[in-house]
């Protein structure tokens, strides 16, 4: 599924110069290749040198401001597992991962959502849920631009998506779930501007699909995306 | 552009003090770390796991040690300096809040804030991206206005020794690889945006990056 000349990508992954479907692919492919992995760590270090070259005071205010928003503002936990580092040790969480999707497509049946505005049944599930997006939560795990992570985990032709600590957007506003492939851009969910937390579980259908993406959006959602991407996560089978 | 500065191009910062005390604080809690002059890094590695079980102190000597890293390199992406203060701020709150989840195994705490910084800088840029596409294509080919003039604060010497080590190093790479590396983490620009703007073939720039970055580590001896 990676493209064949996905590892040239490294340096252009390194300096934040990939448009989304590209830097969805490279991270697919750093899942798999410890090499390449390496190779961006050390090329990253490189990148942060350069931006040292930059370096410049910033008003003395914003210290203050920096400290006074940190007193209020609440820690992600640790890990439950550290990022594995090698790929044998990374297939085995996203083969646990994909197993527990697997119960939890069982065990709901036909709870999978697969349009705007369905869903807040999985609520009931909520603990279930939880416990899988926890198993998740050492794997995949992305930043959502203002705050959270997103992070998911295929099984068959599901896909669980559970985000996490996104900031509440300004009334009549929502996030929205997006599934992206070489076929295009489809909407998989509105979730509450408030909600905080959301575990989801999408059909995919089609195949083919590479990332699961979100934006804010107005009320109700938009037919396609209206503003830009908050969060990637990439699929891997 | 790193090369259109002229020597001695002032690096301002927050000064000595400020790092010396951090570092003074870290070695304190830390007196089997290798926390002497010259190991910013180390001591931004405790702090920020320090920071990770909750402490405010900690923190803030993290702050000390990297918001003129982090703001300088925001500014140079957005240029704007309202919105780089924002972008910091953000970008400290997010070091914050995820301090807990910096693993040292995988990557030093310097380049994890500063990687953190860079794609919150990009993300905002390219969001404003139709808005302010003109002007960013004219000013990734213009000189950087300077912004020599204000406040003199002080130097880090691990800067300054960064910054001449780097320009050093830049000076190495063929000028396609090194206007590739500059316009995509300076202006925020893909690689694909790169190659127009250069009128060179997309697989070249791509290429270009890599080995420009990969002969900048052999260079600078960004090690394993
Ligand atoms: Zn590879």
């Amino acid at each position: 599924m990676t493209p064949p000349d996905t590892h040239t990508l490294t340096g252009a992954y390194a300096l934040d110069a990939l448009d989304d479907y590209d830097r969805g692919n490279v991270e697919q492919h750093l899942a798999d290749c410890p090499v390449c992995a390496e190779e961006v760590e050390q090329l990253r270090a490189v990148a942060a040198l350069l931006g040292a070259a930059a370096a410049e005071s910033p008003p003395p205010s914003l210290r203050a401001a920096v400290l006074a928003g940190v007193e209020g503002t609440r820690q992600l936990p640790p890990r439950l597992a550290s990022r594995a580092r090698s790929s044998r040790t990374r297939r085995l969480y996203v083969a646990a991962a994909s197993a527990a999707a697997g119960l939890v497509i069982a065990a709901f049946g036909a709870v999978a959502v697969d349009q705007h505005h369905q869903l807040d049944q999985a609520r009931g599930q909520a603990a279930n849920l939880g416990a899988f997006a926890s198993a998740m939560a050492g794997t995949t795990s992305h930043p959502v631009t203002g705050g959270g992570t997103l992070a998911v985990a295929a099984a068959g032709d599901h896909v669980f998506v559970s985000a996490r600590d996104l900031p509440a957007l300004s009334a009549g506003r929502v996030y929205q779930l997006w599934l992206t492939g070489p076929a295009g851009i489809r909407s998989v969910g509105v979730v509450d501007g408030r909600a905080g937390d959301v575990n989801r579980l999408v059909k995919t259908s089609t195949s083919g699909a590479v990332a699961v993406k979100v934006t804010a959006e107005p009320a109700g959602g938009s037919e396609q995306p209206t503003t830009p991407v908050l969060a990637s996560a990439p699929l891997r089978a | 552009m790193l090369a259109d500065h002229p020597d001695g191009r002032p690096l301002r910062s927050v000064g000595d003090r400020a790092r010396a005390d951090a570092v003074a604080s870290t070695a304190a809690a830390f007196p089997e770390g290798s926390t002497g002059p010259g190991s910013a890094r180390s001591a931004a590695d405790l702090l920020l796991q320090r920071a990770g079980r909750g402490d405010q102190d900690a923190f803030a000597g993290l702050y000390d040690l990297l918001s003129a890293r982090v703001f300088g390199l925001v500014r140079r992406v957005l240029r704007d300096p309202a919105q780089s203060e924002e972008v910091t701020q953000e970008v400290f709150l997010e070091v914050w809040r995820r301090a807990a989840r910096f693993d040292p195994e995988l990557g030093n705490a310097m380049s994890w804030v500063s990687s953190l910084a860079h794609r919150r800088a990009v993300d905002r840029v390219r969001s404003a991206q139709a808005a302010t596409d003109r002007e960013r294509k004219v000013s990734a080919m213009a000189p950087r206005d300077s912004d020599a003039g204000h406040d003199e604060v002080g130097e880090q010497v691990e800067l300054r020794l960064e910054y001449e080590r780097l320009r050093r190093c830049l000076g190495n790479l063929t000028e396609l690889q090194r206007e590739s590396i500059t316009m995509a983490y300076y202006n925020g620009y893909t690689y694909r945006e790169v190659a127009e703007l250069l009128a060179t073939p997309v697989p070249t720039v791509k290429t270009r990056m890599r080995d420009g970055l990969i002969r900048l580590r052999d260079c600078l001896g960004v090690g394993a």
